[in-house]
This record gives structure tokens, C-alpha cells and sequence, in this order.
């Protein structure tokens, strides 16, 4: 057993005693097991670091419990399966994203649709049209394709072609390329069959040469082929050569999965043309794409800004702030910092979470009492003795600011360490309204007392009471009601963290700055963060079978090469690490599928 | 869903040489033979926040006929003889849905369904409604028996959140039009509805004509998309082949002109602004009423306001915004007046009921009460968030359908269910059950 296993798993564990040195009481509550459940860890008051663990496996095996735990290392790689790949249609954004690619619109047409609910993993993977969502494509598509041949953003290779034929051949012609980009693959001959039957359906009914080609684009922009993320046509299907039971995606598929993953955009040019040179048929292949992608400022930032919105509950920014556009000002910050992280940036869980900076223009740094010019956002400096990292900045803590310690608390328990919470009770009494002599966390503490919210509230409130530095907009505050603020803790994400495995973690803090540096350093963040990037990938839940490949990543990230010496966890690595797995490039068949 | 089927069971009784006699009639067919149907038109209207504070000035009305209206109902008083009172409906779905939320917000994306959800949601989900609403059960039931007009308009005042009303189905959201402008074009312009039996105008057949060969260009692309997947991917692919139907349906339909006389508008109001919020309901229910006395559809649903008004500021009865606010709202939200329940609500609440009376004398005016029926409803009792104990109030006699003049105190656990089922049967839509089954028939105490 190495040093580095050690303090990979204790990295929580251990800040008891750092938190024992500082005076905090209650730091020998640590009676359960260890983070990986790797053995009992008591007496840590006096023992901060001592902790043991049994010998490492060398992954998580299959089972139930296969994803709870952060991967033991080292050891040899796991073997990797791939689980199913379900229909997901585009959300709104990436439609808009993708009209934005092809036809230069800026308008955001997604934006007017019936929102995307989230999808079963918390992140938006949307698999039906309903009528309005059908009704909207509809008019949309009107606009969008009259909007872009008059303008001749999308230009037709032939203005008023001689006769029929002329026109037949220039159609033919204009829907094969249009269509690639369109349908993010080559069309079948029955597409191109039925396209160019529309168009001269189009002009049999009197319309011109110019408005049939509209037309026929309004029917390629309502296509389930481009609606839908499911880029095969009518190509055979291979299986994957080490398992049968894998299907391997095709090129298409797996450019078009690359650049909504990343860029939360279709292909360009260049990764198509990696697809059709079969360089995308390998994992170096992939990854390769993966690092460049990354590196695109404009394109990757979309991707980054709409994992993270949803990942720490940054969401309802449209109608933040009544009569303003001042959330989605905020939701541009968490855009401009993550960019930041991930694009320029190390891409590590430590970056993210205690970086001392962020990005302002003139509306949004009076809320940091700073001042700015323009609408522009430029990286500002933050008082590191106040603030650090996302989870201090104004966008994470206004949005999650009513009730503000159960919803800044749950996202540090559901969404960073994976912890399960049981459905509330019904009947649950509400905190006390504000009231003028009380601070925020007493009234919550009380709420929480309530036989039937304890069960709960003990999981949740108290990681959001190290936030207790910041009112519900998210200022900076010393004071509450004439009182002072208490924003140390002790949290315990105990007991059915991650499902299955009964164990304590215990993290003592006097503030919020130690909480994130804690959580910084913690393999169980990193672990967590690392599921939640999968779900936001695969549209659905991890399962056992997905189980090997995030191990494997998340031991690249996490690791040197020799998958001995532990680093700073990266998440950009991760990313770039699991799109090489099996987990990305394969599927299992769906029931029914006629391959 | 509904329980029965009346028009497949009625071909089917047909096919078997069984004679329409057998059946009741649908009001369509009656008309067809001359004869008057039972009801020809439904405003259904409905709000959040709840009917009345719990301030002392407030109160439902007693059970009798000879009640007293507390101040903040005095303008209801001229129609007194009109209305039914209901008191202490339950939202049963509500309390019986597995929701992270279960409270009377909740009620609100299932007031018209009965139905427990489809899978937990808040009540912003616009995917959670575990079936059809009563609206749009009652007009598609019309049209398919061949009534010519719109089968329903769905209209909203200052709808900002994604919670609700309609539905066409389980969890398929229709979205109320909030543009009174687009609506009236959409009713009473000359561009779209051709002369009832005469000729449309050659651009439009030609532009519907277009819009219908590109949706068979997709529904083609839908049905090769569906080869290529399983089982369960192919069910959504043919839930959107059924929604690109859906649209072709409309589409087809042939549009009536309406012979009722249009309402005059006022010009420039921009009624995306909550500061509007009144100038638009008064648009929004002058449009409802002169609809339904044209015959452009036979059923109206109109919500004022969505389903919390986090943002509703009525800037009309003198609040202003606070400028400060977070998800429930600014703090001079109507969502957060309510919470307050004390006077401010009070004035909100006057404030609704007149727009009920307004609503209610512009039916009266066009012979509405007389033959239809107007349905009131809201998401709460006090806005506390409740989901029992809740009034609901008709006004209009439906063809002599309903016995008004009358305030009724349910039997605890009354769910909504009987009520929408009145109005099916009231409308002309024979029907036993609605929504959730288990909740039982039509409320019989509203025919006296």
C-alpha cells in the first residue's frame, strides 16, 4: 500500500483532525467506516491521517454498489463494457446551437419551445416531441430557412436554373450538402429521393425556384434526422470485435456524440472529415478530437457553461431578478469562469472550486462591490479571505439563495458528493418566515428540528450553513439581524451517501473557505464529479456496466501514468479520458433493435 | 381518461345495426337533425393564490339561497340568481400523486385533469399531467363528431412559468395564447377562415397545402428513423408521428367564419408587461365571450396568471415592484402577497372577482348563461398552498342543465372530478367518468 492511497482516501476524512487543532467540537463522531468503506477509522480526533485501509482492488467490481465508491488503486486497468444508449432528441439549446452552425441564426430559436424537463439523471435528455414541442419546430423552421436563403447565409449553388432537369440536378446536388451538415451524416438515396419529390411538389402547387428550395429546407430542419441524436441512415451495424454483446457506434455517431458532449454543438468540418478518414476509430483518435475541442473558447464553453448550470442548480435565470436581465448576466459569469477553468485552464477540481476569481462587466460586480465598465466580462480578483471558487461566487449562492442553507447544502451533498435523499415527508412545517431578531440559520436550525424534517435536514443543512457568509443574493455578510453569523460546521455525509454503503464522512469547518478547500482535495468529490459528468454524457444513470470506464478514467485524471502517484484531480482529463472507453464508443443493443 | 368512448362505441353500435336511438345523442348530431343541443358553450376561468385570504373581511359564502357576499364578492351580487357556489372540493389527485411538491401550486397543472400525475413533478413540469384536460377531452369529442369550429381556445394573461392548465394528453402540455392581438387575428381575421361551405382563398389552400406535404416528408423521415431503433425508442417516434397527425388534423380542419360580432380591441397595449395584467384579462375575457357567442369554438379556457404569479405585480391597484426577489418572486408579488394573507391579498383577491363578474355579465349580455356555463376555478382555498377545503363556482344554466341560484357545501372528499364531467355532459359529451376513475361520476347535486 502506497502513501498515495492513503491520502487519496482520507483526503475528507483527515481534515477531523485539522478541524480537532482548530477547537471544533464533536470531531470524534467518526465512528463509521472510511470514505471507501475500507475499514473502521475511529479514534480520529487524536488520529487525523492515521486511517487504515485494506489492501486496494483494483476497481469497483460488478455489482450494486459497483459506482459508490471512489476506484481503489492502482492496479491494472478495469475491463470496460459499454451499457444502452437511448433516443435523445436535440435539447432547445443544442437545436439552437445547431441552427446557429448551419444558418448563421443568432436568435436562439430553441428558446421559444416548451423548456426541457430534466431528464431521470438530472441533467436535460429529452426523447419525445410533443405537439407544442412539434408546432414549434414547425414555425421555426418557416422563419429559419426564409431567414437564411434571403439572406444567403445558406446559399443554393444555382440561382434560376434552365429547365426541370437543370433544376432537378441542381436540388439534387444542393440537399446532398446541405443535408450532410443537416442530418450530420450522408443521406440515403430514399431522403434525397423524397426531398427533391418535395421540391417539385413545391413548385407543381406555382411556388418559384427560391421558395421551393425554402420549402424543401423547412422539411429538412423538421427532419427526425436531425431532430434526433442517432446519426446511423441505413448503415450496417458492427459489433464491437472483444464483445459481441457491444455495438460499436458509426463515425457518424461518434463525431456527432463528440461535439454535443463537448461543444454542445454538431460536428464542423474538420471532425467530420477526421469521421470519414476513420480516425475517429480509435481511442487516441478520439481523444485527440477531444483535446482540440476543448480547446475552442466560443464553441466548448456552451457545453461547459450547461453542464455546470445544471450540475450546482444555477438555473431560473431568465426570471432571477424581476424586470432585469441581471440572471442571465450571472449565468454569463459562471460561463466566463468555467470557460476559464476548463479552456485555458488546468480543468482541475481544485481550480473550479477555489480559484480566487471570477468574471464581471458593469452589471454584475457591484453584486461583489466591485466596479466594472461595459458590458464585457473581464476576470476580476476576489478577496481570497472571502471568497473561493464556484460554489462562493453570486451565481451558484443567489440561485440556490431561498432557503439558502438546504439548497446551497443539498447541492454540496446530492450533487458533489452523490449523497441519496429520501422523498421529504409530507406535511413538513415551513421555516419561519424572516423575522427581525432572528439569523437565517437559527430559523432553519429550527425547522430542522421537526421530528419528521431531521431525517433529512441532518443529511443537507448543514454543508449550507458554511455558506452562511453570503445573504440569500449572495453578498457577503458578517452580520445577520444584528447578530453574528455562524458559518462554521460539522457535516456529515453519512449514512446513504452513494446508496448502498452505510459510512460516515465527517467534515469539521470553521467557514465556508475550509469547506471547499476540503472539498477540493476530496476523492469523493472527485468521484462524484466524475459520475455526474458521465450521466450529463450518456443521457441516463451510470450503471454497472458503465462501471469500468469511469474507473478508468477517473484513474487517468486522478493519477500520473504509473496509476500510482495521485495528482490534482482533473476534470478536463476525465473528459478527454472517457471519451476513449468503451463506455463512449460502444452501446448495448436495445430490445427490439433490428441491427 | 375518460372511461368511455362514446363515439367508438356509437360506430361501433352502428356497426352492429344497432339504431342511434340506443345511444344519447352528442350535441352536434342534434343540431344536425334540428334539434337544440343541451349547451353551446363553456368559459372555464381559473387563477392561483387561492379564492380569499383568512383576514376577518373574507369568507365563502353559506350553503342556501339567500347567502350574503362578503366585501370582497359585492360584485358578484347582480348574479346572484345566475351562479352555483361550491364549497370544500377536494384536489384529491393531488394528495393521492406521488409529487415532490404537494401543495395547491400543484393542483394547478391537474384542476382540468382529475388524474393523478403521470410521474412526480413539480407544478412546473410541463410534462406531468397523467391525462387529457377537460377542455380539450370536451373539443376534440365535438370535432370528431363533426363540430366545424376551433375545438377549444387556451388563453393566458401574463404567463411566465412553465406550470399548466391544458392538456391534450398524459403529459402533452398545450401552451395558452398569451397575445390577444395574434388570438383575435387567429378568431375573427380575414385571412385564415374561409366563408363557412364556400372556397378558401387560393394562397392559403396552397400554403396549407405546402405545410402538409412537408409534415408527410417527415412523417416518411419518422417512419424510416423507426426501423432502426428498439422497442422503446420506436414508442417515441410514434408519439411524434402522432404529434406531426395532430398538426395535419388541424390543418385539414375547415374554418368557420364567425357571424357573431368581433370585440374592439385597444390599440398598443403590450401586454407582455405585468403592468397590462388588467387591460389584458379585459382583452383576453372580451375575446372569450364574443367567441364562444360567434360559435368559433365551444370551449374557452382563459388563466390569469400562471401557476404562482411570482412576478405578477398589480401595478393597476397601486403595488409596485420591490425590485428585489428570488424564486418566490419579488417580494410585491401577487405569490408573496399571498403568503402575507392580510390586506394586500384582500385587494387582489376584490380584484379577481370583479374580473369573474365582468366575465360572467358579457355572457350574460350575449345570451351565454342561457346557454352555456362559465367555470371558475382556483389552485387553493387561501393561497397557503392548500389543496382541500377548496370553492369552485358555475354561472349559467347550460340550457336548463345546472339549477343556479344556489351555494352548496360538498360532502368532505368531493374531488374536481364531478365537476368536469358535469361540464362534459353539459357541453354535450355523454360521459360517466373523467380522470382518475376511482373518484367517481358526475356531481348530480348541480342539476338541483
Amino acid at each position: 500500500m502506497s502513501n498515495a492511497t492513503n491520502f487519496k482516501f482520507s483526503s475528507l476524512v483527515g481534515l477531523v483532525a485539522a478541524g480537532a487543532l482548530l477547537g471544533v467540537a464533536c470531531t470524534a463522531d467518526v465512528t463509521g467506516k472510511s470514505p471507501n468503506g475500507a475499514g473502521p477509522n475511529g479514534n480520529a480526533a487524536g488520529a487525523g491521517g492515521s486511517s487504515t485501509t485494506t489492501a486496494g482492488g483494483v476497481g469497483p467490481a460488478a455489482g450494486s454498489g459497483a459506482l459508490t465508491d471512489p476506484p481503489k488503486v492502482p492496479g491494472a486497468p478495469s475491463v470496460e463494457s459499454a451499457g444502452p444508449l437511448p433516443l435523445l432528441r436535440l435539447t432547445h439549446r443544442e437545436y439552437s446551437n445547431t441552427m446557429a452552425e448551419l444558418l448563421g441564426d443568432t436568435t436562439k430559436p430553441g428558446t421559444t419551445f416548451e423548456p426541457d424537463a430534466p431528464g431521470p439523471a438530472g441533467y436535460q435528455a429529452p426523447g419525445t416531441v410533443a405537439t407544442e414541442t412539434a408546432r414549434g419546430y414547425m414555425a421555426a423552421a418557416e422563419t429559419l430557412a426564409a431567414t437564411a436563403i434571403t439572406s444567403k447565409k445558406l446559399s443554393i449553388p444555382c440561382s434560376a436554373p434552365a429547365d426541370a432537369a437543370a433544376e432537378k440536378t441542381c436540388v439534387t446536388t444542393f440537399v446532398k450538402d446541405f443535408g450532410a451538415k443537416a442530418y450530420r451524416r450522408a443521406l440515403v438515396q430514399g431522403e434525397v429521393d423524397d426531398l427533391v419529390a418535395l421540391f417539385q411538389k413545391a413548385k407543381t402547387l406555382g411556388f418559384g425556384f427560391q421558395d421551393a428550395v425554402t420549402h424543401t429546407v423547412e422539411a429538412m430542419l423538421q427532419s427526425p434526422n436531425l431532430l434526433y441524436h442517432w446519426e446511423i441512415g441505413d448503415k450496417p451495424l458492427a459489433h464491437d470485435p472483444d464483445n459481441a454483446a457491444l455495438v460499436a457506434l458509426t463515425a457518424d455517431q461518434l463525431a456527432s456524440r463528440l461535439s454535443y458532449f463537448l461543444w454542445e454543438s454538431p460536428p464542423d468540418a474538420a471532425l467530420q472529415t477526421a469521421a470519414a478518414a476513420g480516425q475517429l476509430s480509435t481511442p487516441d483518435g478520439l481523444k485527440a478530437q477531444a483535446v482540440r475541442l476543448l480547446a475552442d473558447d466560443t464553441r466548448a464553453r456552451r457545453a461547459l457553461f450547461n453542464f455546470h448550470r445544471q450540475w450546482l442548480h444555477v438555473d431560473n435565470l431568465e426570471d432571477l431578478v424581476p424586470g432585469t436581465d441581471l440572471g442571465l448576466q450571472l449565468g454569463s459569469e459562471l460561463e466566463a469562469f468555467v470557460a476559464s477553468v476548463f479552456v485555458a485552464g488546468d480543468g482541475t477540481l481544485k481550480s473550479l472550486l477555489t480559484a480566487p476569481y471570477t468574471f464581471a462587466n458593469a452589471s454584475t460586480a457591484p453584486e461583489y462591490g466591485l466596479s466594472a465598465n461595459g458590458s464585457g466580462f473581464t476576470q476580476v480578483q476576489l478577496d481570497p479571505t472571502q471568497r473561493l471558487g464556484v460554489l462562493m461566487q453570486v451565481p451558484f449562492l443567489r440561485t440556490n439563495g431561498i432557503a439558502p442553507p438546504v439548497r446551497r447544502g443539498l447541492v454540496v451533498y446530492k450533487q458533489l458528493l452523490c449523497g441519496d435523499v429520501p422523498a421529504p415527508p409530507p406535511n413538513v412545517p415551513k421555516p419561519e418566515m424572516d423575522s427581525p431578531s432572528t439569523t437565517t440559520r437559527e430559523r432553519f436550525s429550527k425547522h430542522a428540528e421537526q421530528a419528521c424534517a431531521t431525517g433529512c435536514h441532518a443529511l443537507f443543512d448543514p454543508w449550507g450553513f458554511a455558506f452562511e457568509n453570503f445573504d440569500p443574493l449572495g453578498h457577503y455578510r458578517t452580520q445577520e439581524n444584528g447578530q453574528t453569523v455562524d458559518p462554521s460546521g460539522l457535516a456529515q455525509a453519512g449514512g446513504v451517501i452513494g446508496g448502498t454503503t452505510p459510512k460516515q464522512v465527517v467534515v469539521p469547518f470553521k467557514n465556508g473557505l475550509e469547506l471547499v478547500n476540503a472539498l477540493a482535495a476530496s476523492d469523493e468529490v472527485s468521484w462524484c464529479t466524475s459520475r455526474h459528468w458521465s450521466r450529463y454524457m450518456l443521457g441516463r444513470v451510470e450503471g454497472d456496466a458503465d462501471a469500468g470506464a469511469l474507473t478508468n478514467a477517473y484513474v487517468a485524471a486522478a493519477y500520473q501514468s504509473d496509476r500510482v502517484t495521485a495528482r490534482p484531480f482533473s476534470i478536463k482529463d476525465f473528459l478527454i479520458a472517457i471519451v476513449g472507453t468503451k463506455a463512449f464508443r460502444f452501446r448495448a443493443p436495445a430490445a427490439g433493435e433490428t441491427l | 381518461m375518460p372511461k368511455i368512448d362514446r363515439l367508438s362505441r356509437r360506430t361501433l353500435l352502428r356497426a352492429l345495426g344497432l339504431g342511434p336511438a340506443v345511444l344519447p345523442m352528442l350535441a352536434v348530431e342534434q343540431e344536425a337533425r334540428g334539434q337544440v343541443p343541451a349547451a353551446k358553450a363553456a368559459l372555464i376561468l381559473a387563477w392561483t393564490n387561492g379564492w380569499m385570504s383568512q383576514t376577518s373581511a373574507t369568507g365563502w359564502p353559506a350553503p342556501g339561497t339567500d347567502w350574503t357576499f362578503k366585501p370582497f364578492q359585492a360584485s358578484l351580487e347582480p348574479y346572484k340568481a345566475d351562479l352555483i357556489l361550491l364549497d370544500n372540493m377536494n384536489y384529491r389527485f393531488v394528495r393521492d400523486s406521488t409529487s415532490p411538491e404537494n401543495t395547491g401550486h400543484a393542483c394547478f397543472p391537474g384542476m382540468l385533469t382529475g388524474e393523478l400525475f403521470k410521474s412526480p413533478g413539480s407544478s412546473t413540469s410541463s410534462t406531468v399531467a397523467g391525462g387529457p384536460s377537460i377542455d380539450q377531452y370536451i373539443g376534440s369529442s365535438l370535432v370528431k363528431a363533426g363540430y366545424p369550429g376551433l375545438p377549444s381556445l387556451n388563453l393566458g394573461v401574463f404567463v411566465k412559468s412553465t406550470g399548466r392548465l391544458s392538456w391534450r394528453a398524459a403529459g402533452d402540455a398545450v401552451i395558452p395564447a398569451t397575445d390577444p392581438y395574434k388570438v383575435f387575428t387567429q378568431v375573427f381575421g380575414s385571412a385564415t377562415p374561409a366563408p363557412a361551405g364556400g372556397t378558401p382563398d387560393p394562397a392559403v389552400a396552397r400554403a396549407r397545402d405546402m405545410k402538409k406535404s412537408i409534415l408527410d416528408n417527415v412523417i416518411a423521415d419518422l417512419n424510416r428513423f423507426s426501423s432502426r431503433v428498439g422497442t422503446e425508442d420506436k414508442a417515441k417516434i410514434e408519439a411524434h408521428l402522432q404529434s406531426i397527425r395532430a398538426i395535419e388534423t388541424d390543418l385539414d380542419r375547415a374554418m368557420v367564419t364567425p357571424t357573431g360580432k368581433p370585440p374592439v380591441l385597444p390599440a398598443g397595449v403590450n401586454t407582455g408587461s405585468t403592468d397590462a395584467f388588467e387591460a389584458t384579462t379585459k382583452m383576453m375575457i372580451d375575446i372569450s365571450v364574443a367567441a364562444l357567442a360567434a360559435d368559433a369554438t365551444r370551449v374557452v379556457v382563459l388563466q390569469l396568471g400562471d401557476q404562482g404569479d411570482a412576478n405578477v405585480i398589480f401595478t393597476t391597484l397601486g403595488f409596485k415592484a420591490a425590485g428585489k426577489g428570488d424564486n418566490t418572486g419579488d417580494d410585491n408579488g401577487f405569490h408573496n402577497i399571498a403568503h402575507a394573507n392580510g390586506a394586500d391579498k384582500d385587494k387582489c383577491d376584490t380584484w379577481f372577482q370583479t374580473q369573474l363578474a365582468y366575465a360572467i355579465g358579457g355572457m350574460k349580455t350575449a345570451g351565454l348563461l342561457d346557454r352555456g356555463v362559465m367555470l371558475a376555478m382556483n389552485s387553493m382555498r387561501h393561497g397557503m398552498h392548500e389543496f382541500n377545503n377548496v370553492p369552485a363556482m358555475l354561472a349559467g344554466n347550460a340550457g336548463g342543465y345546472f339549477k343556479t341560484g344556489r351555494s352548496i357545501k360538498l360532502p368532505d372528499n368531493t374531488a374536481n372530478n364531478g365537476i368536469l364531467i358535469a361540464l362534459a355532459n353539459a357541453l354535450g359529451v355523454p360521459t360517466q367518468t373523467f380522470g382518475h376513475a376511482a373518484y367517481g361520476g358526475e356531481l348530480s347535486v348541480l342539476r338541483g
